[in-house]
C-alpha cells in the first residue's frame, strides 16, 4: 500500500512503463500466471505461444484497464490473431494491430504510448469547456455548486440594486456628499455587474453556437486523431492497405498434438466498430472501406480516421466525417447493395457521419463467432469493463430522476444488441473476463498517475482471475454441445 | 476635460454611423464561410476570440478549402474596411463624447477626472482596433497560411502572437465597454435623482 507521500510523488512525475509493470499488484499477477501455465488454445506458433482472438469493450478512460488485462494475457504466453474493439477498445486494438510480428508481445508498446500520453490533451475543446468538464467529472456535487454560485450572483445583484435605490432615496432627504457619492458609485457598480453578467451570458451563448457549428461536439478530437496517426506512422502504417496487410500477417502455426486440422485458413484481422448516423448503420472498419472509395482508391482514406470514428463519443467529441464518396460509381453502389441491401441504382450518401461505435455495439463479441465450427481451434476472448455501481441496482425505479430515467432507457437500447447475442450464444461468455471499475468515471480524462496505475492493476488482476477460471477443454466440449444443440433446433 | 459644443448632435451622428456600419458589416458577415470540418458560417468574433493558438490559422485555412473562398475573403476585407472607415471612429468617438459629457456634468471631482481619463483612454482601443484589423487583413490574404504540425508529446503550445492578441482583445473590448456602461450608470443616476 503506497503512502500518501508516495502517491503525491507519483502524481508529480512523468509515468514510465516501469511504473505500470513494476506495480506490486501487477507483479503478483505476472508471477502467478508464470508459475501456473494454462492451456487456452490449440493453435501454437514455433515459440510455443498460444493464439486467441480478442475483443475489447469500449469505456472511455477505463480502457487503461484493458491494457493491464492484455499485459497479463501476454505474460501467460497468449498472442492474438484477430483483434476487434469499440471506442477505447478500438484504441487499444489499433495500437496492438499496427505492430509487426504477431509472435511478440504488444502490450509494452501500448503501455509506453499510455505512459507518454497526456490524457488531458484528448479533451481538446475550448479551454473553458475543458475546465467545466473537469469540474463536472471530478466533483460529484458540481451542479449543486453551480446552483449555489447562481444564487450568490442573484443575491449580490439584488443587494447592489437595493443599495443604489436606498441611497438614491436617502439623498433626497439628506443632501450629504457622501450619500450622493455612495449612490453614484452603487449605480456604476450595478451597471458594471450587469455588464459582467451580459459578457458571461454572451460568451456562454457563443460556446453553445460553437457547439452547433461543430456538429454538436464539444471537443474536435484532432489531438486524438494526430496521436493515433503518429503511432501508425511510427509502425510504418500510413494507408488502409498497410493496416489491413499488417493485421493479416501471421506466423507459422501448428496445431497442438493430437489435433491435426489445417491451419492455413487462419488469418489475422482487425475490426473497429463505428456507428454511422446518415444511413443509421453499424460499420466494421477497415473491412468496409470499399463502401467509401472504389477499388484501388481506398488508400485515399486515412486509417487513423477509422479509430477516430470508433471513439467519437457523441457530444463529447465531434463526429468523424468521411466525405466525397463517389456515390455514382458502380463499384461503390454494388458495395452498398451487398452490405446494406441498397436497391440497384440507389445512390449512397456522399458524406457519412460517424459517432462512437458504442452506441450500437460496445462489445462486439459476435464478430469472430463462426457458427459452422463444431470444435474451435482457438477461443475468442473478450474483455468486459463493468462499471455498474451497486447503488444503480438498489435505486427504487419509482424514484429515478429524469436524467437517470433517460440514461437507463438509452443504456437499455444501446446494450441490447450485444446482450441479445450473448444471451443467444452463452458459450461466448466463457471467454469473457470482466474488470470491475465502478469507482471510476469513464469520462474522467483527468486521471492522476496513481489512478491510471490502479486501473491498469485492476485489469491485470481481472486477467489473472479469468485465466484461473478458464478451462479450454471444457470450453471446447461446451462449444461442441452448443453447436450440436443449435443444429438439432434447426432441423 | 474639454467642453464640446453640439455634443448631443455629434453623439447622435456617431450613433447613426455605428448603426449604419453595423448593418453594412452584418450584411458582409453573411458571406463568411469556412470548412471545419464541413462548410459552416463564422463571424468576425471567432477571429477575434480564438480559443487556442492556431485556431485563427485553421479558420483561414478552412476558408481557402472552399470553392467560394474569394467571396469570403473579399467580404472579410470589406467588413474590415467598413470597420476602419466608419465603425471604429464612430464607436470610440461616440464613447469619448459620452464620457466627456459625464465628466463635465458629474458633481464629484474624482468622477470628473475619472471620466475625462476614461474618455481619453478610448485612444487605446482605437489604436488597438486598427492594429487588429491590419493583422486580420494580412492573415486573411494568405491562402497558404503556415500551421506547424502538431506535436503530440509536448504540452499544447501557446504562441506569443496568440497571447498578445488575447491581451489586445481584453483592452480593446474592456476599456470601451467599462466606459460606456459606467457612463450609462451615472446618467441613469443623474436622471433618477433629477440632476440633469
Amino acid at each position: 500500500m503506497a503512502t500518501k507521500k508516495e502517491i503525491r510523488q507519483l502524481n508529480k512525475k512523468d509515468l514510465t512503463v516501469d511504473d505500470f509493470i513494476n506495480n506490486p499488484r501487477v507483479k503478483a499477477c505476472e508471477e502467478y500466471v508464470l508459475n501456473n501455465p494454462k492451456i487456452v488454445s490449440d493453435v501454437l506458433d514455433e515459440k510455443g505461444n498460444q493464439y486467441v482472438n480478442l475483443v475489447q469493450k469500449g469505456g472511455g478512460v477505463l480502457g487503461v484497464a484493458l491494457v493491464g488485462y492484455v499485459y497479463i494475457l501476454e505474460k501467460a504466453g497468449i498472442r492474438f490473431l484477430k483483434l476487434a474493439g469499440t471506442s477505447a477498445g478500438a484504441i487499444n486494438t489499433s495500437l496492438m494491430a499496427i505492430q509487426k510480428d504477431k509472435t511478440e508481445a504488444k502490450s509494452e508498446y501500448v503501455i509506453k504510448a499510455l505512459a507518454d500520453l497526456n490524457m488531458i490533451r484528448l479533451v481538446d475543446g475550448h479551454p473553458l469547456v475543458r475546465k467545466i468538464i473537469q469540474r463536472f467529472v471530478k466533483e460529484p456535487d458540481f451542479f449543486k455548486r453551480v446552483k449555489k454560485l447562481l444564487l450568490i450572483v442573484g443575491l449580490s445583484l439584488l443587494g447592489l440594486l437595493a443599495v443604489s435605490f436606498i441611497t438614491l432615496g436617502l439623498q433626497q432627504k439628506h443632501s450629504c456628499i457622501l450619500i450622493r457619492a455612495v449612490a453614484c458609485g452603487a449605480f456604476i457598480l450595478t451597471g458594471l455587474y450587469f455588464l459582467c453578467i451580459s459578457v458571461v451570458g454572451y460568451y456562454l451563448s457563443t460556446l453553445l453556437r460553437r457547439l452547433k457549428t461543430a456538429g454538436f461536439g464539444i471537443n474536435p478530437g484532432d489531438f486524438f486523431y494526430d496521436w493515433v496517426k503518429a503511432h501508425m506512422k511510427e509502425n510504418e502504417i500510413e494507408t488502409v492497405d498497410q493496416l489491413i496487410n499488417r493485421a493479416q500477417e501471421k506466423p507459422a502455426f501448428k496445431m497442438r498434438s493430437p489435433r491435426t486440422e489445417p491451419v492455413n485458413d487462419l488469418d489475422g484481422d482487425v475490426v473497429f466498430i463505428a456507428s454511422e448516423l446518415v444511413t443509421q448503420n453499424k460499420f466494421e472498419l477497415p473491412r468496409m472501406a470499399d463502401l467509401f472509395r472504389p477499388p484501388g482508391r481506398r488508400n485515399e482514406l486515412q486509417p487513423a480516421g477509422f479509430v477516430r470514428a470508433s471513439m467519437a463519443i457523441p457530444v463529447f467529441f465531434e463526429s468523424y466525417y468521411i466525405k466525397e464518396i463517389p456515390s455514382d460509381n458502380a463499384a461503390i453502389q454494388k458495395a452498398w447493395q451487398d452490405a446494406f441491401n441498397f436497391k440497384e441504382g440507389e445512390r449512397p450518401p456522399e458524406t457519412l457521419r460517424f459517432v462512437d461505435g458504442g452506441i450500437l455495439s460496445n462489445f462486439p463479441i459476435n464478430l469472430f463467432y463462426n457458427k459452422s465450427i463444431d470444435t474451435p481451434r482457438m477461443p475468442t476472448f473478450g474483455i468486459d469493463l463493468d462499471d455498474t455501481k451497486e447503488q444503480d441496482q438498489k435505486d427504487v425505479p419509482e424514484n429515478w430522476s429524469f436524467p437517470g430515467y433517460l440514461g437507463r432507457m438509452f443504456n437499455t437500447i444501446r446494450f441490447y444488441y450485444d446482450k441479445d447475442f450473448s444471451l443467444q450464444n452463452r458459450i461466448m461468455n466463457k471467454g469473457v473476463g470482466s474488470i470491475k471499475v465502478a469507482e471510476y468515471n469513464w469520462l474522467n480524462f483527468f486521471l492522476t498517475n496513481d489512478q491510471k496505475i490502479d486501473l491498469f492493476a485492476k485489469g491485470a488482476e481481472a486477467a489473472k482471475a479469468f485465466l484461473d477460471g478458464f478451462n479450454w477443454e471444457e470450453y471446447k466440449d461446451d462449444r461442441a454441445k452448443f453447436t450440436a444443440e443449435q443444429k438439432k433446433e434447426l432441423l | 476635460m474639454i467642453h464640446i459644443p453640439n455634443l448631443g448632435l455629434l453623439f447622435c451622428i456617431a450613433l447613426a454611423v455605428v448603426i449604419l456600419s453595423s448593418w453594412l458589416m452584418g450584411k458582409q458577415g453573411k458571406l463568411f464561410f469556412t470548412k471545419d470540418p464541413l462548410r459552416r458560417k463564422f463571424s468576425i468574433l471567432e477571429m477575434e476570440f480564438p480559443a487556442k493558438s492556431y485556431d485563427l490559422e485553421y479558420l483561414i485555412k478552412g476558408i481557402y478549402l472552399l470553392p467560394e473562398a474569394q467571396t469570403t475573403v473579399k467580404a472579410v476585407k470589406r467588413q474590415l474596411l467598413l470597420d476602419y472607415l466608419l465603425f471604429i471612429p464612430a464607436a470610440y468617438g461616440g464613447i469619448f463624447l459620452l464620457s466627456m459629457h459625464v465628466a463635465t456634468s458629474i458633481p464629484f471631482y474624482i468622477g470628473q477626472y475619472l471620466f475625462a481619463g476614461l474618455a481619453w483612454a478610448q485612444i487605446i482601443p482605437f489604436v488597438l482596433d486598427y492594429i487588429e484589423n491590419t493583422y486580420f487583413w494580412i492573415m486573411v490574404g494568405k491562402p497558404g497560411i503556415y500551421i506547424p504540425p502538431p506535436v503530440i508529446t509536448k504540452e499544447e503550445p501557446q504562441t506569443a502572437t496568440f497571447k498578445l492578441m488575447q491581451w489586445l482583445e481584453r483592452f480593446k473590448w474592456g476599456i470601451p465597454l467599462i466606459t460606456f456602461v459606467s457612463c450609462l450608470s451615472v446618467m441613469a443616476y443623474s436622471w433618477l435623482s433629477g440632476g440633469f
